[in-house]
Parts: C-alpha cells; sequence; structure tokens
C-alpha cells in the first residue's frame, strides 16, 4: 500500500501535481543537502546545489518510474554535481589530510561535536572521489556495488578508495581519540 | 563491537543527515515560478522592439551630421592651406621683384654716374 502511494506520488508529480512534487521534495531533501553538505562544507552552497538538483528532477520526472528510481536519480545527479562543485571552486582551501591540525583541548567538554566536527573537517579535506566514496557508504549506508553504480566506477575502484579512505581517517580518528 | 565496528558506527553519527532550513521545500517550487515572474522582461522587450527602430534613426543622425561636420572642418583646412600656400607664393614673387628693382636701380645709378 505504502509503495503504490509513494508510485502514486511520483507518477502525480511527474504530471504537473506540485503538491506531489512538494512531498518527493520533503521526502528526499534531508538526503541531497547533507551529501551537498558533506561535500562542500558550506550551508549556503549546499541549499543552492540542493535547489538546483530538485529543480532537475523536476524537468527528468516524467522519465522515472518508482520512488526507488527517484533516490537513485537523486544521489547519482547530486554526488556528481558536488565533485563538479569541489573541482571548480578554487578558493575552498586544499588541505592535505595529515596537515589537519589537532583541534585545541578545550572541545574535550563535548566529546560528539569534538569527533563529529573533527571528522567533517577530515572529510573536507579528502579528494572528491574518496569523499564521495565515504559519504555514499557512511550517510547513504550503500555497499560498495551501489556506490560503483551511482559514481560509474569499478566495484574495485570503490572498494580499494574505500581502504584507503578508512586507513587514513582510522590513523586521524585514533589520534583525536587519545586526546580528547 | 570491535575497533573496526566501532569506528564505522563513528562514521555513521559524524555523517548522519541532516535537514536543511525549514521552507526548502517551498523555496524550490518559487524557483520553478521564476520563468512566469520573468513576464515583465518580456514586455520590455517588446518595448524594445518599438524602441531600436527610433534609436537606429537617432544614431543614424548622429553620425551622418558628424560626417557632415567632418567634411566642412576637411574643406576649411584645405582652404586654409591653399590660401596659406597663395600667401607664400605671393611673399616668394615679392622678394624676387624687390630684388629685381634694387638690381636695377643700382643699374642706373651706376648709368648715371658714368656720365
Amino acid at each position: 500500500m505504502a509503495d503504490e502511494q509513494v508510485g502514486d506520488v511520483t507518477a502525480k508529480a511527474a504530471s504537473g501535481d506540485r503538491d506531489a512534487f512538494a512531498a518527493l521534495i520533503r521526502r528526499n531533501q534531508a538526503m541531497v543537502y547533507s551529501l551537498a553538505w558533506h561535500s562542500l562544507g558550506d550551508e549556503g552552497l549546499a541549499e543552492e546545489l540542493s535547489q538546483d538538483v530538485f529543480l532537475e528532477l523536476h524537468r527528468a520526472l516524467p522519465g522515472l518510474e518508482s520512488e526507488a528510481h527517484v533516490t537513485n536519480w537523486l544521489r547519482r545527479v547530486t554526488m556528481h554535481r558536488c565533485i563538479d562543485q569541489a573541482r571548480r571552486r578554487k578558493s575552498r582551501p586544499q588541505v592535505a589530510l595529515d596537515d589537519v591540525s589537532e583541534p585545541a583541548a578545550e572541545s574535550a567538554g563535548n566529546p560528539d561535536f569534538y569527533l563529529r566536527s573533527r571528522l567533517q573537517t577530515l572529510i573536507g579535506s579528502m579528494p572528491e572521489r574518496a569523499r564521495s566514496v565515504l559519504l555514499l557508504r557512511y550517510q547513504e549506508d550503500m555497499e560498495p556495488t551501489e556506490i560503483a553504480g551511482v559514481l560509474g566506477l569499478p566495484v574495485n575502484t570503490v572498494k580499494s578508495q574505500l581502504h584507503r579512505s578508512l586507513a587514513m581517517l582510522r590513523d586521524k580518528l585514533q589520534r583525536t581519540r587519545v586526546t580528547a | 563491537m570491535n575497533e573496526f565496528q566501532r569506528e564505522e558506527e563513528l562514521l555513521r553519527q559524524g555523517l548522519r543527515r541532516r535537514e536543511p532550513r525549514d521552507g526548502f521545500a517551498n523555496r524550490v517550487l518559487a524557483r520553478l515560478d521564476e520563468p512566469k515572474r520573468s513576464a515583465p522582461v518580456a514586455q520590455a522587450s517588446w518595448w524594445s522592439w518599438i524602441m531600436a527602430p527610433a534609436m537606429a534613426a537617432v544614431l543614424i543622425a548622429v553620425l551622418g551630421l558628424g560626417a557632415l561636420q567632418y567634411q566642412r572642418v576637411g574643406r576649411e583646412r584645405q582652404q586654409r592651406a591653399k590660401a596659406e600656400q597663395a600667401l607664400g607664393q605671393f611673399a616668394r614673387a615679392m622678394e624676387i621683384t624687390a630684388s629685381k628693382l634694387e638690381l636695377a636701380q643700382t643699374r642706373v645709378f651706376r648709368t648715371r654716374g658714368q656720365q
């Protein structure tokens, strides 16, 4: 029944029903916005990019048949736009992962905030593709085969990228945990 | 839970989804309406179809007047140059005449002296 309603919403949105399209946006906005926010590290840019993605979805809706199709389409378009945007953004500070300094000791008062903010800094300093793989794996809980489909990469590349990225993060995070 | 699982859990927590600011869907829908709101621009371009020939006529008139003025100034300059050239020739002729008169006068005085 729920799938029927979802499919119904997608079809209605494709036929120009604004309420149905608004429902589709609300259902997927956290996913799209979070991918953009974690990729770009900037609220304004993430908001703008997310809006652009949904406007593009509105044009692409007649070719999308199901909610799963819509979700997959949104992940793929968002990630590719994020990668393009990050490459274009020369102003984004390009910090080597090993050069990211340890945070100040006063953050130890709030370990959750400390770890999340540290993690975001570390992920933000990674190359676009490595960051995209990590986001799809841990924000979207996707398997390497699904990530490969979204990013258009071989599965083995995704696996090795994931392995390398985790090794780098592990090293930094262990140091963070020791200082916290 | 082993160390690797704890790290993965930490990553899931750190990268969990977050909502955009309230009203996100409305902002997207508002942008969908933007082409409709751009109607006044289309109206302005309709006026521009009337204004364009008028502006072109004014531009042609200004350019034409400028060309006429340029020709007039050129003609005046040529006439002035010719006048200056004629004046120079006249002055040169006067110099020659004066020198000839002086020569003739000298000869007359010399002839009278011999007589």
